[in-house]
């Protein structure tokens, strides 16, 4: 294919990623290298002990080897859950698409804590499933012994995960020429065999980067693996990380363990990176509108998408229902049983005085929501500055800005917590809101930019080209022709942005030096004071905006 | 008999597909009509990639309509190409082969055979991504030969080439169809390419079909107004322009360019002559040269007329003289 | 060009990080501490203690009355980063006072030298098992006792263990929710509870409890979520959790489980900052937490007071002091800690 050479574009092109390379250098950059660099250090001079313990330490291998082992197995099961998904949802019309798109999110934003609890709640020894069924078939012990085992990790890890295989690849598919499909059964192939040569293939790039995000997830997880595997049986990094770290004090073993799982994130995300370049395709958007058409369901089709929509929503649901459950359940009376009641919402409202550090929790939801709103808005066009400037490069620096852009999701929070006491320490006179909005930008842009990426990737070049041309200059081309075309993708990347604010817990406490206190902040303060029934409301409460927004968003899109 | 019966109904919220034709095995017949008039909607309908409302699709006895799309037999090449970005170019072509699957070493023969069928040796493991356009248009046309197909349907394969490079793929293409001897339906809006390959043209309008017939049958004798202003050029003025005239025309008289003579003085070669009949008074606005002819773009009244001319005429204003039998009355 | 441009990103990337590693060196010549004579102090606190949530607004706001010393109190995280952030700061001080550093960290607070001694007149109301630094650089201001916690309603009476020992009853399989010393100060504390027990033989211990252990959580919160949850009837906690439950709850289900063999204590100090210029300031809110805000830190962080005189709520009747309270020398955790963590994963992992 000729490469276009124009020259102004290249210019617009090399200026448009500064602000955000900037906002990566202040934000995380500078505060993680200042942290790894410990990794050297030692009484303040240079040595290379800790790195040589820290790659060479047989137990290093071993966690490492699980490490991968359950991320592995964690993202070929979501995508196995995924796949199919996206399938049913981008190829028949199925009306309540954006409900289910946006039900499917929520595990997004939750909490770990919250999640494991819900989980506890639904699948546990005493959980209501277990219940349930022991009921049902008048057992006295619970017969499904799920958590605490291997299998649980998988579970847990899938519930958290799978939604992001089948959110980007939807978006993906959605926007593949339908052509190409059609001309394979024009040739005699069935669908199965269309899907299998034509349109896998086309899928793969994003195949490949949501299981990147998912592998990546599932890599530097650490709660769920310990409290739902059944204890140090099942050691991630992350775990070595923190005990250097928190427990033994030792920044230097931190950083150099932060260093071998970043170089294995590093050599990954090069992987895909390139796997990526290779495979995007310059499909046209196609306007042919019946080609466009989704079949209605045939009878197998549509009992399929119920079956697999009915279990996805009762696999990410329940859990989600066991949280909302438990906030209406509490005692009333002094020993009294569990009964339907409101105390723990009217308590956070600050309706009704309780416990000695449960204050009206409206402040911190209208903080969230402005904070959330903010990064939304400002993640638009940082995200689609970094995009510009990578897309359909593959030079050595467009793929250093990409990698740099989706090293935040490869960091343990550990490692960039450290970081960040180094910024709250010096930057005593900028205001925590700004640092806490700054550090969600740079925590949700690897998801933005995933999504953006893969759809200005297939924008035809000759559309903006032909628009400069035109007389257009670069930056009027861009807005003109190729932002109205991505302007899906960028809605969605926004509202990813927004989920990942709400949901953010580690950057927000130590940059605010706990003067910022939003949602999942006050979760934290109410579960640490044994109030789970108060964290439980406020997680509703976080759940149920997320879902308004998820859902609204998504049915202004059609317009 | 006919080989091919092909009887289409399709209702849409603008506007309503309704056609019904007959054609010989190995013929090639041309769809042509304005955008919009339902050709690309027709080979959707026929391939079954859009379902029929009502219709029949037969050939040889063979009722193919309630069949999917994949076991039709019918193939297809899209306007735009549709070539899969992740296979290289024999793979493509192979790709038909390999769903029916045929043994690779035999597959990829097949591809190279074809590949000299459209003039493209040497191509097999050339990426879609460096091919031009003329280049992807070929290997779309072999990827579709390569299915064996009872019938090909081409979807404006060349409308996004270049003037000469269509001219030449038309060219090949009539080869080919002549070479393979396979029935193929092509889409077009392009008269001259009708015309120039097409044993049999179907032309469409608003869904419906305005006449079937030969290139001369349509260009000579053209059944409605519309398919005579669509293939080809032609004026039409009212009955009150004209000198003498019989009586049995009644509505505006429809004329091709080359059946008008100009005349300067109007000395008339054989004025008495019933056969014959003069528009005087009109004012020349622009000769154009064409190599062997002149193209006059002149006006009678307000009426933009076309004449073509053997010789530039000297005069501004000029008169015409038009045979009878080729003057045409088309009634609604 | 373009390359250019990221190469300068990445040199300013890295100048920056010596720029803010040198600033570190340049300032340290005129650091002994002038006092400065207002009426501002800074605290650095752990999380839970800061913010509108926790005991540290009520803290504040009476001492505030009390002296008319502006706090700023600053949240600093958990004990670790609060000791990272001082050492951070050490050439232009931020922090005069920091509370909250348990004993198990004395050594690395003692060993930095970050602080100051401060004899506080309050430590004469102060047990002398609970004065954890005896040179009075971190002065204890609450406790707690871990414990074994149990759901009264799940457990009958015959089978509440009374030892460290019965845990291992193979009664309890599945019974028991443990927490990982790796990543909790809770767990953290157990381990070293079964070494203050069993000395070197701590591990036989854990081998013998593996079995009977639900899960072991990352922390505390999910241990005591899911053990509210019922998904077993104990779990490692404090000896004043059952306190929480009868205060806000009105229920007296939850209860801590006394073993005779003694309990492991944790001590939480509060520390002058050697570089501060509020000394004075400083001295006086800590004596206000070691004295007037006794009652109000047990109340709101469910921990007991050390002050003897401070009035203990009706509810602490539930949390029960341990008559024998145990601990080890701080040095002694310190040189240690990374081998018994180290062999504990070892016999947990197989």
């Amino acid at each position: 294919m000729p490469s276009y050479n124009v020259n102004k574009k290249n210019n617009f092109e090399k200026i448009v990623p500064l602000p955000a390379l900037i906002l990566l250098l202040i934000i995380f950059l500078i505060p993680l290298i200042n942290t790894l660099t410990q990794a050297f250090v030692e009484d303040g001079s240079f040595t290379l002990s800790f790195i040589k313990e820290a790659f060479t330490s047989p137990y290093t291998r071993q966690i490492l080897s699980f490490t991968i082992n359950q991320a592995l197995v964690s993202t070929l099961i979501c995508l196995l859950i995924g796949l199919p998904g996206a399938y049913l949802l981008s190829n028949y019309e199925i009306k309540s698409k954006k409900v289910i798109l946006g039900i499917c999110s929520i595990p997004f934003i939750l909490p770990s804590i919250l999640v494991i609890l819900g989980f506890v709640s639904f699948y546990g020894n005493n959980g209501l499933l277990n219940q349930l069924l022991m009921k049902l078939f008048n057992l006295d012990e619970a017969p499904l012994k799920i958590l605490y085992s291997y299998k649980a990790i998988i579970l847990a890890h899938s519930f958290y995960n799978f939604p992001v295989i089948l959110l980007l690849v939807t978006t993906y598919w959605d926007n593949l020429n339908p052509k190409l499909e059609s001309s394979s059964y024009v040739f005699g192939a069935t669908r199965i065999q269309t899907f299998f040569n034509v349109t896998l293939r086309r899928l793969l790039p994003s195949i490949l980067s949501s299981s990147l995000l998912v592998f990546l997830f599932c890599f530097t997880s650490f709660s769920i693996i310990l409290v739902l595997g059944g204890g140090p049986k099942y050691t991630t990094m992350e775990v070595e990380i923190y005990r250097q770290a928190r427990i033994n004090m030792n920044i230097n073993a931190a950083a150099a363990y932060s260093l071998v799982s970043i170089l294995f994130c590093i050599v990954l995300l090069l992987l895909y990176l390139s796997s990526q370049k290779l495979l995007s395709s310059s499909e046209s958007i196609v306007n042919d509108s019946y080609y466009k058409q989704k079949k209605p369901a045939s009878k197998g089709g549509k009992i399929a998408a119920i079956l697999y929509f009915f279990m996805a929503i009762i696999f990410v649901l329940a859990p989600i229902l066991s949280i909302i459950f438990k906030s209406f359940r509490g005692t009333i009376t002094r020993g009294g049983d569990k009964v339907f009641t409101l105390k723990f919402y009217r308590q956070l409202f600050g309706m009704e005085s309780s416990s000695g550090v449960m204050n009206d929790a409206t402040p911190a939801i209208f903080m969230s929501l402005k904070i959330a709103t903010i990064v939304a808005l400002l993640m638009i066009p940082i995200v689609l500055s970094l995009a510009i400037s990578t897309k359909r490069k593959n030079t050595f620096s467009s793929n250093l800005i990409e990698l740099i852009a989706m090293l935040p999701i490869a960091i343990s929070s550990v490692i960039i917590g450290l970081g960040y006491y180094l910024i709250s320490a010096r930057a005593t006179s900028i205001p925590p809101m700004i640092l806490v909005v700054l550090a969600h930008l740079v925590i949700a842009l690897p998801f933005a930019l995933r999504i953006i990426t893969p759809e200005l990737d297939k924008l035809p070049k000759f559309l903006s080209l032909s628009a400069i041309s035109l007389g257009a200059s670069p930056f009027r081309a861009f807005v003109d022709i190729e932002l109205p075309l991505i302007k899906k993708p960028l809605i969605k990347a926004a509202i990813f942005s927004f989920a990942t604010s709400m949901g953010e817990i580690n950057a927000t406490l130590v940059l605010s030096s706990s003067k910022i206190e939003t949602i999942p902040v006050v979760m934290y303060r109410l579960i640490g004071s044994y109030n789970f029934a108060g964290a439980c409301a406020l997680g509703t409460i976080l759940i149920v905006v997320c879902a308004i927004v998820f859902i609204t968003s998504g049915s202004s899109k059609k317009v | 008999m006919s080989d091919i019966y092909i009887k289409l109904k399709k209702h849409f919220s603008e506007f309503e597909l309704d056609m019904e034709f007959v054609a010989q095995e190995g013929q090639l017949i041309s769809i042509i009509g304005p955008s919009g008039c339902g050709k690309s909607t027709t080979l959707a309908l026929i391939t079954g990639l859009l379902p029929l409302d009502e219709g029949q699709i037969m050939i040889r006895d063979i009722d193919l309509t309630t069949l999917p799309v994949n076991e039709r037999e019918i193939a297809m090449v899209f306007q735009d190409y549709t070539l899969y970005p992740h296979l290289k170019v024999k793979d493509n072509i192979a790709y038909p082969l390999k769903i029916r699957k045929v043994k690779k070493i035999t597959r990829y023969q097949e591809a190279t055979r074809l590949l000299d069928l459209v003039g493209l040796s040497g191509f097999e493991e050339r990426k879609v991504e460096s091919l031009s356009g003329g280049e992807c248009q070929r290997i779309a046309l072999a990827r579709a030969l390569a299915s064996k197909p009872k019938i090909l349907l081409l979807d404006e394969p060349l409308s996004a080439l270049d003037a000469k490079l269509r001219g030449y793929l038309r060219d090949e293409i009539k080869r080919i169809h002549d070479e393979t001897g396979i029935t193929m339906i092509y889409v077009t809006h392009d008269q001259e390419e009708a015309l120039s390959i097409s044993d049999k043209i179907i032309v469409l309008n608003k869904g419906r079909i305005e006449m079937i017939g030969t290139g001369e049958e349509i260009y000579n004798h053209p059944s409605s107004l519309f398919s005579a202003t669509f293939m080809g050029e032609g004026n039409l003025l009212d009955i009150n322009e004209f000198t003498t005239l019989p009586t049995n025309f009644k509505g505006p008289l429809f004329f091709r360019p080359e059946d008008a003579t100009i005349v300067e003085n109007e000395e008339l070669p054989i004025p008495e002559l019933l056969d014959y009949t003069l528009v005087k008074d009109i004012e020349i606005k622009r000769v154009e040269f064409r190599g062997t002819h002149f193209i006059i773009k002149a006006k009678k009244g307000n009426t933009n007329l076309l004449i073509s001319s053997t010789y530039k005429p000297s005069k501004k204003v000029v008169s015409i003289f038009i045979q009878l039998r080729n003057l045409r009355e088309f009634l609604n | 060009m373009k390359k250019h441009i990221l190469f300068i990103v990445m040199l300013t990337a890295l100048t920056t990080t010596l720029l803010f590693a040198q600033g570190t060196k340049e300032e340290s010549s005129n650091l002994q501490s002038q006092q400065i004579e207002d009426n501002t102090l800074t605290v650095y606190a752990y999380d839970s203690f800061c913010g509108e949530w926790g005991p540290g607004q009520k803290v504040v706001e009476n001492f505030e009355k009390k002296t008319g010393i502006k706090v700023d109190l600053v949240s600093a995280g958990d004990g670790p980063q609060m000791l990272n952030k001082v050492e951070l700061e050490k050439d232009s001080p931020v922090a005069d006072v920091v509370l909250g550093i348990p004993n198990d960290l004395a050594a690395k607070a003692l060993n930095s030298s970050l602080f100051e001694s401060y004899s506080a007149p309050a430590l004469k109301d102060i047990p002398a098992h609970l004065i954890f630094d005896k040179t009075n650089t971190l002065n204890p201001f609450d406790y707690g006792d871990f414990a074994f916690c149990y759901d009264s309603e799940k457990l009958a009476k015959k089978d509440v263990p009374t030892s460290l020992e019965d845990l291992t009853d193979p009664k309890y399989k599945g019974k028991i929710i443990l927490i990982d010393p790796r990543t909790s100060t809770v767990g953290l504390g157990l381990l070293l509870w079964t070494r203050e027990v069993f000395g070197d033989d701590y591990l036989t211990w854990w081998e013998g409890v593996k079995d009977n252990a639900l899960t072991i959580t990352d922390g505390w919160s999910s241990a005591y979520g899911m053990f509210t949850e019922g998904e077993a009837p104990i779990v490692l906690s404090y000896t004043t959790s059952p306190a929480y439950h009868v205060m806000w709850e009105n229920t007296t289900r939850y209860r801590a489980a006394i073993f005779n063999e003694g309990h492991s204590l944790t001590i939480e100090g509060i520390s002058l900052v050697k570089s501060s210029r509020h000394k004075a300031n400083a001295k006086k809110f800590i004596d206000f937490v070691l004295d007037d805000a006794q009652a109000d830190i047990a109340v709101t962080n469910t921990m007991y007071p050390t002050n003897s005189k401070a009035p203990l709520p009706d509810a602490y009747k539930w949390a029960p002091i341990p008559e024998k309270q145990l601990s080890i020398d701080y040095k002694d955790i310190e040189k240690n800690l990374d081998t018994w963590l180290a062999d504990w994963t070892t016999v947990m992992s197989k």
